[in-house]
């Protein structure tokens, strides 16, 4: 009796144990890459704008040299949040991230030449309903990542100016 | 039940969440590296991007494919050996011989061992769609090396030990979404290996 008593605790706290782990792992994770994200942009709800992927100093596995990146840890805490992407002469697009690793939703230059406008909203936020260009967010916080074409040090500069215009930030602050 | 018994119960418990804990972080590592598929030898990530429907694929992605881009936007190949099967060394000089993949745009790129940009300043990380459009999109021929041959292009290899290349195709046709091992990627043919140290 005992020993069945001994082999269920194990079992069920070895269970326990490896659920824990998978709810852990992706929350954890995606909280390093928002906070580090959020320090490089001296805060929430702002672009970084990393510098063209230089081998001598890395910073992340496998970067594309490719590309010009912009990335934004939001924060819907305080509300909405408004994300500007303008266009740019080659490939663009812009992915979201929820807090769990889920990419929810992703945009390119394909079906937005002329750049694009959206105002992230918390899910059960009712202010989407009133906001047009509203997209729901599964989680309150999160990444929104944009990728620019840019093989070249030329095509670089030329992203890198398109990529100053972007916008990151709460709604009820643009354009105060 | 006595105090001994609450005592060893706590400990069995504890012993059985971290065996729980670390098993299911050797599944996920596993799983991270099975999930990657076909076309032999070029290997994809069947996972990354997917918006996950359980908390162990979720597990997985974070593990081995985070803020990677879904199969619609992009799809990524990684290889690690030569189409003799051996390991991609930088003391050896390859061809890497392909043609124009099916996407709106592609690349093939070079990571070290640890799966960065190898560390030189040789500035030839990579090619891509818009350096071979106009020489060769129908068929290009690259050197991969620690020097530049007489091949058009050319991927430095230097300071990059026991190295990977990574393809990306962006915006992939819809037939290449369907079935990513369908896909025709390069072949990387061994020319020669140096006796000793890569060459400076």
């Amino acid at each position: 009796m005992k020993t069945l008593r001994a082999l269920s605790v194990l079992v069920i706290s070895a269970a326990l144990g490896g659920t824990a782990f998978l709810q852990a792992l992706p929350v954890i994770v995606m909280d390093r890459a928002m906070a580090a994200i959020t320090k490089s942009a001296g805060g929430p709800n702002r672009w970084h704008h990393p510098p063209r992927a230089d081998p001598m100093t890395p910073s992340i596995v496998r970067p594309s040299p490719d590309l010009a990146y912009s990335v934004c840890a939001y924060d819907l805490r305080g509300g909405p949040v408004h994300i500007h992407v303008g266009p740019g002469a080659q490939y663009w697009s812009l992915a979201l991230y929820a807090d769990n690793t889920d990419n929810f939703r992703t945009f390119n230059d394909r079906d937005h030449a002329a750049g694009l406008d959206i105002d992230l909203v918390a899910k059960g936020d009712a202010r989407a309903s009133s906001l047009p260009n509203a997209i729901i967010s599964p989680s309150k916080k999160g990444l929104a990542l944009v990728r620019r074409l840019a093989p070249s040090q030329a095509d670089f500069r030329l992203a890198d100016g398109a990529r100053q215009a972007d916008i990151c930030g709460a709604l009820g602050l643009i354009g105060l | 039940m006595r105090l001994g018994g609450w005592v060893l119960s706590l400990g069995l418990a504890g012993l059985g969440a971290l065996s729980g804990a670390a098993a299911t972080a050797l599944a996920v590592e596993w799983a991270g590296r099975s999930d990657w598929a076909g076309p032999n030898p070029w290997q994809t990530s069947l996972l990354a991007g997917a918006r996950a429907a359980d908390p162990f694929t979720r597990a997985v992605i974070a593990r081995s494919s985070l803020l990677a881009l879904n199969r619609q936007e992009t799809i990524y190949f990684a290889r690690k050996t030569d189409d003799a099967g051996q390991p991609l060394d930088a003391k050896c000089t390859y061809l890497l011989s392909g043609k124009g993949l099916p996407a709106r745009w592609w690349s093939y790129t070079l990571y070290d061992e640890a799966h960065f940009l190898a560390r030189n300043r040789d500035n030839a990380p990579s090619i891509d769609a818009s350096r071979v459009a106009g020489k060769g999109a129908e068929g290009f021929v690259a050197r991969i090396s620690n020097v530049p041959g007489p091949e058009p292009f050319w991927i430095s290899s230097r300071h990059s030990g026991r190295f990977e290349l990574v393809a990306r195709l962006y915006n992939p046709t819809a037939q290449a979404q369907a079935d990513p091992r369908q896909v025709e990627l390069a072949s990387i043919t061994k020319l020669a290996c140096q006796d000793g140290k890569p060459a400076p």
